[in-house]
């Protein structure tokens, strides 16, 4: 049997398998998670270690969407699994594992924007790391990041409470009712959050964009 | 982009850029960053797996020093009977230490009332203070709950804490022991600088309140400052787990690093306190050697460590990867290395081997030996104990044969990675691997098939809109 002739049964299957229906894909990682779940509620501790393994970048991506460039983002990722563990023992599996992290998250980063909107602090365009894309320039890069801190500062503006609503139901596209439940909120309320949010980023940044892209 | 549930007015406008712009931020953790943030966790849990408090919250960790203080509002006069009688009169008058300015008893100790709080006196008043802080006047031994020292300004007095710590106290400075239980010694430092060692090797833990944080110890070198404004823990060897006021979890903090209640993030040493616990434990060393086998306390003293034992031996896993990380932060690659490989070595069963591996395998490339890394990433990928580091080190092996320009190999590599790991979360990551070959290939028709699979099942994937925009150029005609 040569080389070549076991490449195509496994290229065949990767693409049989990777064409399995995304809600397919979801169950099966579901089902991991609350098998994991079970296990280090039985006190195995490795099995926390794979389940935070699994998730980290989602809460990664998640909290960056939130927060933003935040320099304390390893901290705040440190206390999102801490409090998942501590708070394992009350996770009774009606949702999914990753809804209950996504609530934890949500919290956490509504915290450190409460306390960070107390001492704010100028963001750094240099600092914002912007996905990369293909032939652009060294001066279309900083351009990006120079609108991506102006828009970052805007967003630090408005309420953590009604960012966070902008955030999950613009940005993340999640329903009203989705949102409600992550943040404990009815769904009226949450809709005034985000109308409230954007009709102040309107504010914030078609002023800006008035004043030919000046950084705040 | 739009805004959902908006009519189309520039408010519409300006959410779809807020969106994108909230998108277009860098929101991947790169292999380095996942691999140390993991570690991080892992050492946050074993600290609450393995604390006092089990798996409890780190909020419990206050619950002590509140019983502790009501014992101690209760028993006030037990207190009092107890500084009467005091360490001295139980314990053996306080011996002078070599070098001393021979100042008599009790000095270092501060006369009642004379210090700013309400503090009992253990011994009697001292007759004359030392004009130079660097003179270490009198070894005390604070054993007991409810003993308490005061040291006036000026003044420095090096202390027994129990069986295993020692330390040396910097007027003016007031310290309290609020719990004294086999394996547990709480102590509480309202203000002056505490510099102190640590032995924890029979499993004991040292516990320090300062105002807005709660230190706790295993075996270490360190300091702590305590002031009414915030507190500072600054440690020379091993770590130390501190809990800020207002922060729900515990941080470690490692060798040569700080932190302080008002700040939010670990910082370095000060050098000044580096010289300073570096004095302490010098000091303490020889007094314990000079002292050990005739002093008059020395037959109901506690065992002392030998005068060669350090207090940063037989570290953990974890503190041996702290200093690691410490080295990387410092672009001492050569140190880290040292120090990952000493984690393999010693603790080749521990999870933290895996990331030393791991962390290995990213220093071989940064120094350009790829066959090395990619040696430990095979290792790691096939015999690694945790799933998730086995399939980091597995992406990280294809990523390694396309950057060597094995394209074939890589494809290979990454098809299999799909195919054995389904439900990954590093699927997305995979296929746009894929998609970038085959669009340098120019493989048109792979770029198709795989930008489908990517908007199918990765349609907020960080890759999602480069896909769009990769699948668009190969359509058009």
């Amino acid at each position: 049997v040569t080389a070549g002739a076991l490449v195509l049964p496994v290229a065949m299957f990767s693409t049989l398998t990777s064409r399995l229906p995304a809600r397919v894909r979801e169950d099966q990682a579901g089902a991991q998670d609350a098998a994991l779940v079970a296990q280090a509620l039985a006190g195995d501790h490795q099995a926390f270690g794979a389940l935070h393994r699994r998730h980290i970048d989602f809460v990664w991506r998640r909290l960056t969407h939130l927060c933003g460039p935040d320099p304390d983002r390893e901290d705040l990722v440190q206390q999102i699994f801490l409090e998942v563990f501590r708070g394992l023992g009350r996770f009774r599996g009606e949702a999914s594992f990753r809804s209950y992290l996504y609530k934890v998250t949500v919290n956490i980063a509504y915290d450190h924007l409460r306390r960070r909107g107390k001492r704010p602090r100028p963001i750094d365009a240099g600092a914002i790391e912007v996905l990369p894309a293909p032939e652009a320039s060294p001066e279309s890069r900083a351009a990006d990041r120079q609108r991506l801190a102006t828009t970052w500062t805007a967003l630090d503006r408005v309420k953590p409470k009604k960012r966070i609503a902008f955030i999950l139901r613009v940005v993340e596209g999640m329903s009203l009712e989705e949102v409600s439940q992550l943040v404990n909120a009815s769904v009226p309320t949450v809709a005034k959050r985000v109308k409230h949010a954007q009709e102040e980023l309107y504010r914030l940044l078609a002023r800006r964009a008035g004043q030919e892209g000046d950084a705040p | 982009m739009t805004a959902p549930g908006r009519g189309g007015d520039g408010r519409d406008l300006v959410a779809a850029e807020v969106t994108e712009d909230v998108l277009a931020t860098d929101d991947r953790l790169d292999d380095m960053r996942r691999a140390r943030l993991a570690a991080r966790i892992d050492a946050g849990l074993n600290h609450l797996a393995g604390g006092p408090a089990g798996a409890g919250t780190a909020r419990t960790w206050r619950r002590p020093l509140l019983v502790g203080l009501v014992l101690g509002s209760a028993g006030m006069a037990a207190a009092v009977a107890l500084a009467i009688v005091g360490a001295a009169g139980e314990r053996g008058q306080p011996r002078p230490v070599r070098g001393l300015a021979s100042t008599g008893d009790g000095v270092g100790t501060s006369p009642l009332g004379t210090g700013p709080g309400p503090g009992l006196p253990i011994a009697p008043p001292p007759s004359t203070l030392p004009a130079s802080p660097s003179a270490i006047l009198v070894e005390r031994e604070l054993s007991r709950a409810f003993d308490r020292l005061e040291v006036p300004a000026g003044t420095r007095v090096r202390a027994r804490l129990g069986q295993r710590a020692r330390m040396t106290l910097v007027g003016p400075a007031e310290v309290a022991v609020v719990v004294s239980r086999p394996g547990l010694t709480e102590v509480e430092l309202t203000r002056g600088r505490m510099l102190a060692d640590y032995d924890g090797r029979s499993g004991g833990k040292l516990r320090i309140h300062a105002p807005g944080l709660v230190a706790e110890v295993v075996g270490t070198l360190f300091a702590v400052e305590a002031e009414a404004g915030g507190s500072r823990v600054s440690v020379a060897h091993g770590e130390v787990a501190v809990l800020v006021e207002g922060r729900p979890a515990p941080i470690m903090v490692n060798a040569a690093q700080s932190i302080g209640a008002g700040t939010r993030a670990v910082q370095a040493l000060a050098p000044a306190i580096r010289v300073e616990l570096e004095d302490h434990a010098r000091s303490a060393h020889r007094a314990s050697a000079s002292s050990a086998p005739t002093g008059p306390t020395s037959a109901s003293a506690p065992p002392r460590r030998p005068a060669s034992a350090s207090p940063s031996e037989a570290p953990s896993p974890s503190a041996v990867y702290r200093m690691a990380e410490d080295a990387m932060r410092r672009r001492d690659r050569a140190q880290a290395r040292r120090r990952l490989e000493q984690i393999v070595a010693r603790f080749p069963s521990d999870r933290l081997a895996d990331t030393a591996r791991y962390e290995l395998a990213q220093l071989a490339l940064a120094d350009g030996d790829r066959a090395g890394a990619a040696r430990l990433l095979e290792t790691l990928a096939q015999a690694g104990r945790d799933p998730q580091l086995r399939e980091s080190a597995a992406l990280a092996r294809c990523r390694l044969d396309l950057e060597q320009g094995a394209e074939r190999r890589a494809v290979r590599c990454l098809e299999t990675f799909r195919t054995s790991r389904p439900a990954s979360g590093r699927d997305a990551e995979a296929l746009a691997l894929l998609i970038d070959d085959a669009s340098r290939r120019g493989a048109c028709d792979d770029v198709i098939r795989l930008t489908a699979d990517y908007q199918r099942l990765h349609p907020a994937g960080p890759f999602a809109r480069e896909a769009t925009q990769r699948r668009a150029r190969c359509l058009l005609p």
